[in-house]
C-alpha cells in the first residue's frame, strides 16, 4: 500500500511495467502516472458501472436494496470510475448480505474477473465499451459515521437494508437509556406499529414499528459490550412492549 | 365498561397470561356480552378477553351461533389443516396457520355449568385461535408467510 501523498515521490519506481492494476485505491492517480504503463492501468470497481461510482459502491447498492450488483474491471482515467469497461460481471444480493458478506463475495468474484481481464489484455482482445453507453452515472460517496443513526420515522425496509450496508463501519445504531445500540441483523415484518414504538418482544427479539411495516431487532451490540439477541437485550435493559426503543 | 376497543397489536396486555376467572358474577356475564357485541361489530368469528383489556380467561366464538367460555381447555385434538388466518388485534395481516381439525373444549357456560363442545374446522380453529389469546400467544407466532391484505371498507 502506497500513501497518496507519496505517489509522487515514487513515480521512478512506477517505470518499467506494462500495465498498472489498481484495486480500491479510492483517489484520482494522476496522469503522469497512468502514462508511466504502456498498456495503461487498470481498476476494480465493485458495482455494475457508470451505476455507483465512488468510494462505497457496495454500501450504496445495499443502502438502495439492490438485488443485484458486481464487479467492473476498467481502464483508469483522471476522471474518478469513469473509464472504458473491458469487462463486468453481475452478482446476485442476497436479503440476508450485509457490507461484510457481500464484500467478501465480491471480492472473490473480483479477483477472477480481474485475471480474465489481464488475459483479455495480453491477448489483445479487449473492447473496450464506453460507460455512456451503458447509462446514466450514479454516484456512491462516502459514508459518513452519523448516517448510522437510526430514523424510526422511515421504512422498515430502509432501516433494515441500513443495518445491512452499515455493518463494516460505522453500524446501524440508536441510543436507548443513554447507551449507544449497535444494530447488527434486523428484519422486516409487514406489521405496522407506531414509529420507534415496542409493538413485540419475543424470541425472534425486539419489534419495533416504523413508517411503514415494522422491525426485528434481532442482533446488537451495546457499546462496549459483547454482543447479544434482541430477546436478551430486552431482557437485561428491562424493555417493554410499548416503551419507546430510543431516547429522546 | 367503556375500555372495550378492540386492543391492537403492540398492547401489552395481549402477551399476558389471562388469569382465571373464580366466580362468574354480574360483572362476567356483562363482559361476555359486551365480548358478543365487538366481535360482531367487527365481523369477527372468535374474541378472548385479553383483545378488550381484560387479562381474565374468557372466549367467544361464534360460526354459527355464538358460544361463551370461561376457563376454557383443550382436551382432545385430532388432524392437521394449513389455512389462512387474521385477527382483530391485528389488522390487515394474515398468516397461513396449522391448526388441528377436530377438537374438544371443556369450560364452564355463564350459569357456572360444566359444559363440553365438539368442534371441527372453522370452529375448532376459533377455538384454538382464541384459547391461544388467553396465553399471550398470537397467531403469527404459529405463521407461516405472514402478509398484508387490503384494508376492507366496512
Ligand atoms: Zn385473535
Amino acid at each position: 500500500m502506497l500513501s497518496p501523498e507519496r505517489l509522487i515521490d515514487i513515480k521512478d519506481k512506477l517505470t518499467g511495467f506494462d500495465l498498472g492494476v489498481v484495486v480500491a485505491y479510492g483517489l484520482i492517480i494522476p496522469r503522469k502516472i497512468i502514462n508511466l504503463f504502456p498498456m495503461g492501468i487498470i481498476n476494480l470497481h465493485p458495482s455494475l458501472l457508470p451505476k455507483y461510482r465512488g468510494a462505497a459502491p457496495i454500501q450504496w447498492a445495499l443502502l438502495n436494496g439492490e438485488e443485484e450488483t458486481g464487479v467492473s474491471i476498467i481502464y483508469l482515467t483522471e476522471e474518478l470510475d469513469a473509464g472504458d469497461i473491458i469487462i463486468q460481471e453481475k452478482v446476485k444480493i442476497l436479503p440476508e448480505d450485509n457490507a461484510e458478506t457481500l464484500s467478501s463475495r465480491l471480492s472473490v468474484i473480483g479477483a477472477n474477473v480481474l485475471a480474465k481481464a489481464v488475459e483479455l489484455i495480453e491477448n489483445n482482445n479487449v473492447r473496450p465499451v464506453p460507460q455512456n453507453s451503458l447509462g446514466i452515472p450514479s454516484y456512491a460517496p462516502k459514508i459518513e459515521p452519523q448516517m448510522g443513526r437510526i430514523d424510526w420515522n422511515t421504512g422498515a425496509r430502509d432501516i433494515v437494508n441500513k443495518v445491512r450496508a452499515l455493518s463494516l463501519w460505522p453500524g446501524a445504531y440508536f441510543y436507548s437509556k443513554g447507551i449507544k445500540v449497535n444494530m447488527l441483523e434486523a428484519e422486516v415484518s409487514p406489521i405496522n406499529g407506531e414509529a420507534g414504538k415496542v409493538i413485540d418482544i419475543g424470541d425472534n427479539g425486539i419489534l419495533v414499528g416504523s413508517r411503514d411495516g415494522s422491525v426485528w431487532i434481532k442482533k446488537i451490540r451495546p457499546e462496549n459490550r459483547k454482543i447479544m439477541s434482541g430477546l436478551d437485550f430486552a431482557n437485561g435493559y428491562r424493555i417493554k412492549i410499548g416503551d419507546p426503543i430510543s431516547d429522546g | 365498561m367503556s375500555g372495550l376497543a378492540i386492543r391492537i397489536y403492540g398492547d401489552p396486555v395481549l402477551r399476558q397470561k389471562a388469569l382465571p376467572i373464580k366466580n362468574i358474577d354480574r360483572r362476567v356475564r356483562r363482559l361476555a356480552k359486551y365480548m358478543e357485541e365487538a366481535m360482531d361489530k367487527a365481523n369477527g368469528v372468535g374474541l378472548a378477553a385479553p383483545q378488550v383489556g381484560v387479562s381474565e380467561r374468557i372466549i367467544v366464538v361464534k360460526v354459527k351461533s355464538p358460544i361463551v367460555l370461561v376457563n376454557p381447555v383443550i382436551t382432545y385434538m385430532e388432524g392437521e389443516d394449513l389455512a389462512e388466518e387474521g385477527c382483530l388485534s391485528l389488522p390487515n395481516v394474515v398468516g397461513d396457520v396449522g391448526r388441528a381439525t377436530r377438537v374438544v373444549v371443556k369450560g364452564l357456560d355463564l350459569n357456572e355449568r360444566e359444559i363440553e363442545v365438539e368442534a371441527k374446522n372453522l370452529l375448532a380453529r376459533a377455538f384454538q385461535h382464541e384459547i391461544d389469546h388467553l396465553d399471550g400467544i398470537l397467531f403469527i407466532d404459529r405463521a407461516v408467510s405472514i402478509r398484508r391484505v387490503e384494508e376492507s371498507s366496512d
